[in-house]
């Protein structure tokens, strides 16, 4: 074990992408936040700097074996839950949403952690589940009667995006571990069924804000003004795009929270369909790995692992790019890896080392 | 590595939920591809040049009424000049425009455009409210002027101008720190807002909430299309206390002072009218004017947007004799028969304390002392109580706190003890400190609205009531109720029948009986109570009547201040007079 040179033994390719994807994530972020006032760097420099912690804490991870974080799964999850209960009682505000500790000079955002820390937990879950209790019971009540409070927790800060984001992880990961289809569909049903009368019970305001949610046009001023001129500004882009630093939409201040959420609009507006392509690709090869590495881990824990952070990457990619584009509702979601924002970039990295650790160890018993 | 066998040797139920990935990848390259590809004509054309803009809408600010449903505070329409400095398309046709027909320097309209070059496409407002005859003059000469706006929106309008706007408050253009604190709440930079009194302390619900349209403009920049809308809600409606009838009358009565004038109901806490003078048009301030106008308002000396009733700070003079009085009453060893020798000064220690009356008043017992407001006796029984009994007393009739009053701008100076002294001054308390006090002079300071809720509680048997103006918050379509202010009890202090009367009949006698020192405030017929204060600060004097009425079951409290007034019996008792005898006619004859 101690001649075990564990980095040789990880996928060049996943560490290829995410370090290009974080390259045009500084690249785009320095464009985004270029003319806004600001002094010029900043953004991209606080980047860089995460980035550089994040690389630290994804190699130390890729040294451990992702064993030991299987097996402190409930604990890490205890934890969690109570940094998210503490961001509701004394979290700090931002934009009029709860989603910060704050620790001395940083903030922490619980609820980026808590993606991970909820894959880690149903794959110790579903990996100790003996086969003569794969019934529903078991595979989806039992489950999400621990995931469904903080799904909850997290949508009251209010940070639909990430709870958006953690559903389909979870049923992903469940079918994964061997859930019946019939009982997934069920509780997919179940749960619309539910949603629908839960729905009148809200007051007219959060009735107000779901109706926004799903339909941004609901609210041609807000949302719905970021939605178009979002479309506007990858529409414009072209197949070339206009050149890094040169994007109207993106200098001339009409794309909200460009270096955050709406990074991809800018890729798309300077450097037009081959930019968003390249992004979609990178995202695209990073997903296939991850199946790879689940496939060829050496136990059930890598493989649930290993394909929830697949299906994370894919999901945060399908609901970030496409509510730039208007397929998807505007929630505040970033694109990993790309998007300012230190929690989101770190979480993201401590993947990439968890990743890693499965497959440098995919041959060891 | 990656190969078209990889997903073949992969385990079925991952195998099936990448392809789901790869069916949602390529989802999102069509997308990209109709967007960027197929309509990139179309929206390249829309950013080269951003024809959305977003214009909002300005809800109308709820109406204010007086008591009776009259009408304080509406809007009215009102013109501002914008310009879009990407839209104008000969730039000194332009600028020679404004500067003939509005009026505008070109330096200046320079300077105010580039203070919002960072933003874009955005409307800046070069000139607000203009008359409608500069309006015209604009929409005739609308199609030679690209990029020359003219925005309609409401305007606060004061019925009634000077006449009640210590209560009412303004509007102005929001202050940095306040939008800095609220843009979340949806206020932009250039918003109105209410600055002070009610305006201020019911912004939530007066403001009602913004709308907006998401519009293609056309290449002038006017309006071409509305894509989408969603109209503004108008604020609540606010009915108060204020009769306005009474307000004028008081108004004109302390027309010309420098001062302030309350009137409460002494029966709940409602505030009839309140006054302060000079006062202010608030209209001037929604009316657009430049900041420099307003700084001069500002930095007169005359300080005309000190409220002085709820905000200014005075010593009490001898209206602080009456709670010299009651801390009296409560001492076991005290007896209102006794009687105190006046003979015009008072030495104390190396210190002689005069009685304003040179001659002295003899022999006087609490009544003829309250009646002749004599000093002699007040430091004879202030010294009996001691400071920290007439602190106390003072601070269970709320001095030394806010009265809670729904006024935004309410003063709360500290009452002075002991510990206070040596704090502030870091000198001891001397047994003359207590002797100044007993006639309401030295350290202490008071509003004169806590001297009116104090005479209410007197007035009242002991009722201390927070002041009130706003009696509901009403919706302005349907009229419902959604919220309503009762009265508040901020605390009640048990003063016997006994001397609840003595202390009425004493306040009577400074009315009512010759040498009384308060006669110039009587009204036949109705019994009013009270008294004078001549407080010294400075070198000058401030003038005090503090009174009720009528003496049997009291409901009305009035309290008149004069800044620099020569004495309370000459100065400031006439004018209460004639603010209890407006009430009297208006609210009582009729009914007798």
């Amino acid at each position: 074990m101690q001649k075990f040179h564990v980095y040789r033994h990880g996928d060049f390719l996943v560490s290829f992408s995410v370090f290009v994807l974080i390259a045009l994530g500084l690249l785009f972020i320095y464009s985004a936040s270029y003319h806004s006032g600001d002094s010029v760097s900043v953004f991209a420099t606080r980047q860089l700097m995460w980035a550089s912690i994040g690389l630290c804490l994804c190699l130390i991870i890729w040294k451990i074996d992702y064993r030991h974080f299987v097996s402190s799964a409930y604990l890490l999850f205890a934890v969690n839950i109570i940094l998210l209960l503490s961001v509701l009682f004394f979290g700090s505000k931002t934009l009029g949403a709860q989603r910060w500790l704050r620790f001395g000079f940083f903030r922490l955002q619980p609820s980026e952690f808590f993606k991970i820390t909820m894959i880690l937990f149903l794959a110790k879950y579903y990996a100790g589940l003996p086969s003569y209790k794969k019934g529903y019971f078991y595979c989806i009540i039992i489950p999400f009667l621990f995931i469904g409070p903080a799904i909850v927790l997290i949508m009251k800060q209010p940070d639909l995006g990430t709870a958006l984001v953690l559903i389909p992880v979870f049923f992903a990961l469940s079918y994964i571990a061997g859930t019946r289809p019939v009982d997934i569909l069920y509780t997919i049903i179940a749960g619309v069924l539910c949603a629908v009368p839960g729905y009148f019970l809200l007051k007219p305001y959060q009735q107000e804000r779901i109706k926004v949610f799903l339909n941004p046009e609901h609210d041609p001023l807000g949302v719905g003004y970021q939605s178009i001129q979002s479309k506007i500004a990858v529409g414009s882009g072209g197949i070339l795009g206009k050149g890094w630093l040169k994007g109207t939409q993106t200098q001339l201040d009409f794309l909200p929270e460009r270096h955050t959420d709406f990074i991809f609009s800018v890729i798309g507006e300077e450097w037009g369909f081959l930019g968003a392509i390249l992004v979609i690709f990178l995202f695209a090869v990073l997903v296939i790995l991850a199946f790879k590495i689940a496939n060829e881990s050496r136990d059930e824990k890598g493989k649930l692992v290993a394909s929830g952070l697949g299906v994370l990457f894919l999901v945060h990619l399908f609901i970030n790019a496409g509510m730039t584009i208007g397929i998807m509702p505007i929630t505040g979601l970033p694109l990993p890896f790309v998007s300012y924002g230190g929690s989101s970039l770190i979480t993201m990295l401590v993947a990439v080392g968890l990743l890693q650790s499965i497959y440098s160890r995919r041959f060891m018993f | 590595m990656i190969g078209p066998g990889l997903l073949n040797e992969m385990h079925p139920r991952l195998r099936i939920i990448a392809v789901l990935g790869l069916i949602l990848t390529l989802v999102l390259i069509i997308k990209l591809f109709i967007i960027q590809v197929v309509d990139y004509p179309k929206y390249s054309e829309y950013s080269a040049n951003n024809r959305i803009r977003i214009i909002r809408t300005m809800p109308l600010r709820g109406n204010i009424y007086d008591r009776n449903g009259r009408l304080l505070a509406d809007n009215r329409p009102s013109y501002n000049v914008c310009l879009v400095e990407e839209d104008i398309k000969d730039k000194d046709k332009t600028m020679y425009f404004l500067e003939q027909a509005l009026g505008l320097d070109k330096d200046y309209v320079r300077k105010k455009l580039k203070e919002y070059r960072w933003r874009p496409y955005t409307p800046v407002v070069i000139k607000r409210d203009i008359p409608e005859k500069e309006v015209a003059q604009i929409e005739e000469n609308r199609l030679d002027l690209p990029g020359v706006i003219v925005e309609r929106i409401p305007a606060r309008n004061y019925v009634y101008n000077n006449a009640g706007s210590s209560i009412i408050g303004y509007v102005g253009r929001i202050s940095r720190d306040d939008y800095e604190r609220n843009k979340e709440k949806g206020y932009s930079a250039d918003d109105m807002t209410g600055i002070t009194g009610l305006e201020k302390e019911y912004e939530r619900y007066l403001r009602g909430e913004k709308g907006g349209m998401q519009v293609q403009v056309d290449s002038r920049g006017y309006r071409d299309k509305i894509l989408k809308s969603h109209p503004s809600s108008r604020g609540y409606d606010i009915y108060t206390s204020i009769d306005i009838d009474l307000q004028k009358d008081v108004e004109n009565i302390m027309s010309g002072v420098k001062g302030a004038a309350i009137v409460l109901d002494s029966r709940n806490g409602e505030v009839l009218a309140l006054s302060s003078k000079p006062d202010f048009n608030p209209n001037v301030f929604s009316g657009f004017v430049e900041q420099e106008e307003i700084d001069l308002i500002i930095k007169s000396k005359d300080l005309p947007l000190l409220n002085r009733a709820i905000g200014g700070m005075y010593p009490p003079g001898s209206i602080f004799k009456v709670v010299i009085a009651l801390a009296s009453l409560d001492r076991p060893d005290f007896s209102s028969n006794t009687k105190h020798h006046c003979s015009g000064s008072f030495s104390f220690g190396d210190r002689v304390f005069n009685c304003w009356e040179k001659r002295g008043h003899g022999y006087v017992n609490l009544t003829d002392a309250i009646k002749y407001s004599c000093n002699i006796y007040f430091y004879n029984e202030g010294l009996n109580c001691g400071a920290d009994r007439i602190i106390e007393t003072a601070e269970n009739y709320g001095y030394g706190q806010k009265t809670g009053i729904d006024i935004y701008g309410e003063a709360s100076p500290e009452l002075p003890r002991p510990e206070w002294k040596k704090e502030k001054f870091g000198q001891s308390w001397y047994r003359g400190d207590t002797v100044n006090l007993s006639i309401g002079q030295g350290y202490i300071l008071t509003t004169p609205l806590q001297s009116a809720v104090f005479l209410s509680a007197v007035a009242n048997g002991g009722k201390v009531y927070r002041p009130r103006v706003a009696l509901s918050v009403v919706r302005h379509n349907t009229g419902d109720k959604i919220k309503e202010f009762l009265p508040f009890e901020k605390s009640a202090l048990p003063i016997s029948e006994k001397k609840h009367k003595m202390i009425k009949d004493s306040m009577w006698r400074v009315v009512n009986e010759t040498h009384g020192t308060g006669t110039a405030a009587a009204v036949p017929g109705f019994d009013v109570c009270g008294k004078t204060g001549t407080a010294q600060a400075g070198s000058g004097t401030h003038a005090w009547f503090g009174g009720f009425a009528p003496r049997d079951n009291p409901e009305l409290v009035v309290v008149v201040l004069i800044e620099g007034g020569e004495s309370g019996g000459r100065s400031a008792a006439p004018l209460a007079g004639r603010i209890f005898k407006s009430y009297y006619e208006r609210y009582k004859k009729k009914i007798m």
